[in-house]
């Protein structure tokens, strides 16, 4: 009957595959241990170069400029290293090294780092990788022109700044701020895809190892399209003070986002002044339940004595959550704010009672 | 032909059907997840996870690990969650109404007091003793909860309800945890504005014969003992390839109770853990996503493939049967609660492939099997089928699953590589042979019994006790 | 001076130890917590300069627990990734000396090193 050798046929074919995968398993596995140990070899010959680079400086300082000495005195490369250059998965590794220990030493002892990577000729390769059809390759250029400052290739970088991919998108951006400081979010005025809040992160410690100046920018962000660029530009407004944008802020508390209002509310807490908890007051009943939230642990920074009517009232509420944000608010109001808190006709009765000794004791 | 000839035929290609037909969902997820290791892998060489333990705009965290009778190991557990760097972090530890001296181990070093803490009930739950707070600054993002007893569940949401942030990670108390597990794990909730990342989930591995100091993996090695040797060909199966494969599908549906990441919002609006079923983890998950569908909110279910997570595997059978028991009433159980979404376009993927696929693989699968093997054995008895034929679709299946196992040890060997020595390897291909033997045939059983059991409408947890870790320093 | 750095990269580790032997300090290395911890019990260093992510116990753990035991007769200089704010301000309620963020120069650690002979 037709079909009967098919199982058996199926397990021997199943049974060659199993051993061609086992044999495969085991050999590669055996290469791998050899390079592991290959590797070691390398990462120390790595990090002793790259040490000698960082404290170069130092040891040769005869007040000549670097780069005027002819390329054999510059850094001694020993034999060693120039025949493990030519090894391409060497050269990888180290220029990997080299790009992490960037991002650990600053000063001196980082341009040494890039100088050490021109030495190498490791920026010869920098070009191909940038027209390599793997994203990886090109995200992996953009990181090493970034993060290494090689001005010759920075024109090259701005071609990628809303590229269809991710990557290449965050590290051309990155980028362009090593180069350029606050001048290089300008890519923001044109950004088309979503800016992630992982992204975000990575943009604003950028931005935390540059000296404070007064950028522009932000003004063109606040009116984005893009609400990911509005809620950024709502971060660099609370990070660097930018209180001058005062309207602005005021008209992303209206917007139809709740992610973005959620962050204006939050930029009104760093700007305590006596219109800003009206302000909040009169936003809270048409806010969402997060955000009513959030308004109310503003308003434990940025409320008056004339807020608390508004507060109290709020103790009556169903929601526990906002019970314990409004009690928040209105015993940050000092002695007298706890006086009125102890007023209220429930203080005896759970949750209240609970609520209030927990403040008391947190405020201790 | 007789009447008898026919019906053998037909049943006989009813089980050549159903075997081709899961092989060829097998061979689908292996070869699907490939690529999206390979993606992550690429990726994740580009990622600084640190930045993310350092910054303010890190997303609010806290950790929720509930003990139950854990006195022997809870303050070395403890201590090891306490050396996460996190600074938008809270550590919630909840004594699940221990009978043991947890409690007072965990106050006398944290030097603990019960603090006034009001705990918003939203999701109802057994009551709350107390809630403890360290007087050291050093310990300043403890929380221990103490409650009334009530199970797993009833503590995680007790968790949920002390909890003061947005993300809550939920973990098994004893549990090692890699150096950057949290960073990982938490990272995929900031990648995307598409879609709302509702969970995430780890790998677990097993941790049986690995060296652990204080809390951390010093050394991996293959578990000595026979019955964790072959869960972790398993888990390896399950995670690398199986779950890898939904999550790039979208149509992950369980995330391992020993160490997965939860929107907390979410998981409020669903109403926190079931404590009804005993697969709690699974039907969070599954409720949580058909929260979603139902609301139309764009989501996502995240998984990241390293290793981030060890925890010990049963190493006797009387244990491991009692888990694998656990384990199927509990998918039964979610399946039941949500059958509304078998085959239900209205749920997209979710109704049409995930809930269908488990409905076949995990528990078709087993009863279907079984009765194979109780059918087949029948007739062999009264000669009235085909030996030959019966064999030979035995060893066809069973090579398929050596090969599928061996296969699962490639990738490994390719990503992870975690079983270094040459000789573990070996032993690890040695395993895929007996594996489905012994491991397999194991779980079909419990999982009959399960099935069983549930009829008779018992619901016992299925107590499951710790061997606790054995290095070989201790000998 | 006697000096630990705990610092859990290899290469970091190295470099420190270079640069501040070369300043004339005594150098001791641990590459996690809990060596740290052990280290500074038993060979009681004048400065311990760590950085704040590592297995076993973190950087502020490690300032908690020295400045509770030995108070101002052991100094500490946490070293770490970005500084935010809320983090700086724990390591300084804590007690450290000093906070150097990563990036860093060298030289500065150097100097900065140099004012608590």
């Amino acid at each position: 009957m037709p079909g009967f050798n098919l199982p058996l046929l199926g397990a021997a074919f199943f049974a060659i595959l199993i051993f061609i995968l086992a044999v495969y398993i085991l050999i590669y596995q055996r290469l791998i241990r050899d390079t592991e140990a290959k590797y070691k070899r390398w990462d120390f010959i790595a990090d002793h170069t790259i040490r000698d680079a960082i404290f170069f400086d130092e040891s040769t300082s005869n007040d000549t400029d670097a780069l005027s000495v002819p390329e054999s005195e510059k850094l001694n490369i020993p034999d060693r290293l120039k025949r493990l250059l030519k090894n391409k998965k060497f050269r990888f590794r180290l220029m990997k090294k080299i790009l992490y220990a960037k991002s650990d030493v600053s000063g001196e002892a980082g341009e040494n780092l890039t100088n050490l990577y021109r030495l190498l000729e490791l920026d010869k390769g920098i070009d191909k990788m940038l027209q390599s059809k793997s994203w990886y390759l090109n995200a992996m250029a953009i990181q090493a022109i970034g993060v290494l400052e090689l001005k010759e290739f920075r024109d090259h970088v701005f071609r990628f700044a809303n590229n269809k991919r991710g990557l290449i998108r965050v590290e051309s951006q990155n980028a362009m701020i090593k180069f350029d400081g606050f001048e290089g979010l300008r890519f923001l005025d044109t950004a088309t895809y979503p800016i992630t809040e992982w992204q975000q992160i990575k943009l604003l410690d950028e931005l935390s190892h540059l000296p404070d100046e007064h950028f522009t920018g932000i003004e063109i962000w606040l009116k984005s399209v893009n609400d990911t660029v509005v809620i950024f530009a709502l971060k660099l407004v609370r990070t660097y003070y930018r209180f001058e944008l005062y309207d602005q802020i005021l008209e992303c508390l209206k917007h139809k986002n709740q992610e973005v209002r959620r962050q204006a509310i939050l930029v009104l807490k760093e700007l305590p002044n006596p219109q800003t908890a009206p302000i909040l007051i009169s936003l809270y009943p048409g806010e969402t339940g997060k955000n009513q939230i959030l308004i109310l642990f503003v308003m434990s920074f940025v409320s008056s004595d004339e807020d608390i009517p508004f507060l109290m009232n709020l103790l009556n509420d169903e929601n526990n959550e906002i019970k314990i944000n409004a009690a928040k608010a209105i015993a940050s109001l000092g002695p007298y704010g706890m006086d009125m808190l102890e007023s209220h006709p429930n203080v005896n009765a759970e949750p209240l009672s609970q609520i209030i000794a927990q403040i008391k004791e947190e405020s201790k | 032909m007789s009447l008898q000839d026919i019906f053998n035929v037909a049943i006989s290609s009813l089980f050549l059907g159903y075997s081709l037909f899961l092989m060829c969902g097998y061979i689908f997820i292996g070869l699907y997840s490939i690529g999206e290791l390979k993606k992550y892998l690429r990726k994740n060489s580009f990622t600084n996870y640190r930045l993310l333990a350092n910054s303010a705009e890190a997303p609010k965290i806290s950790i929720i690990a509930p003990a139950y009778n854990e006195g022997a190991n809870i303050i070395e557990n403890v201590r090891s969650l306490m050396s996460i760097y996190y600074s938008n972090l809270e550590i919630i530890i909840v004594n699940d109404g221990s009978k043991d001296d947890s409690l007072e181990k965990l106050i006398n070093s944290y030097e603990l007091y019960k603090a006034e803490f009001f705990v918003n009930e939203q999701i109802p739950t057994k009551s709350v003793r107390g809630v403890y707070k360290s007087r050291n600054s050093i310990y300043s993002k403890l929380l221990v909860v103490d409650k009334e007893n009530g199970g797993k569940a009833d503590a995680l949401n007790v968790g949920i309800n002390v909890s003061r942030n947005d993300y809550i990670v939920c973990i098994d108390v004893d549990c090692i945890l890699e150096q950057d597990a949290i960073l990982k794990l938490v990272k995929p909730f900031l990648e995307t504005n598409k879609f709302r990342v509702i969970a995430t989930g780890g790998v677990v591995r097993i941790a049986n014969s690995c060296e652990v100091v204080d809390g951390r993996l010093v050394k991996v090695h293959l578990p000595k003992q026979l019955l964790p040797r072959l869960q972790t060909l398993e888990y390896i199966r399950a995670f690398l390839l199986g779950r890898m494969a939904w999550s790039r599908l979208g149509g992950l549906m369980l995330i391992s109770g020993a160490f997965g990441a939860f929107d907390k919002e979410i998981a409020i609006k669903c109403g926190g853990y079931n404590h009804k079923t005993v697969g709690e983890d699974m039907e969070l998950v599954v409720r949580m996503r058909r929260y979603m569908e139902e609301n139309r909110i764009p989501y996502r279910v995240s998984f990241i493939p390293d290793p981030l997570c060890w925890t010990e595997a049963p190493s006797t059978f009387q244990i491991l049967g009692r888990q694998r028991n656990r384990w199927t009433r509990g998918t039964i159980e979610t399946l039941k609660m949500h059958k509304v979404m078998f085959f239900n376009p209205k749920y997209h993927l979710m109704g049409m492939l995930s809930y269908p696929y488990w409905f076949a693989f995990e528990f078709l699968a087993p009863i279907i099997e079984f009765v194979g093997f109780i059918y087949f054995n029948l007739f062999i008895l009264f000669g009235e089928v085909n030996v030959k034929f019966a064999l030979s679709l035995l060893l066809m299946v069973y090579s398929f699953g050596v090969l599928y196992s061996v296969f699962g040890i490639l990738m490994e060997v390719r990503t992870y590589n975690q079983y270094k020595d040459r000789k573990d390897t070996l032993k690890l291909l040695l395993a895929t042979l007996i594996e489905p033997l012994i491991l397999h045939s194991f779980g079909v059983w419990h999982a009959i019994m399960g099935n069983i059991d549930l009829l008779r409408k018992k619901s016992s947890w299925g107590e499951m006790t710790r061997a606790g870790f054995s290095t070989p320093k201790k000998k | 001076m006697k000096i630990l750095i705990a610092e859990d990269d290899e290469l970091m580790l190295k470099t420190l130890e270079f640069r501040l032997k070369r300043d004339g300090h005594q150098i001791l290395l641990a590459k996690d917590g809990r060596q740290a911890l052990e280290i500074i019990e038993n060979d009681l260093p004048d400065l311990v300069i760590t950085d704040i992510m590592m297995p076993y116990s973190t950087g502020l753990e490690i300032v908690g627990s020295v400045k509770q035991k030995f108070g101002d007769k052991i100094k500490v200089i946490i070293l770490s990734g970005m500084g935010q704010e809320s983090v700086i301000l724990e390591a300084f309620r804590l007690g450290a000396d000093d906070y150097i963020t990563k990036p860093f120069s060298p030289n500065e650690l150097s100097v900065r090193v140099s004012r608590f002979k």
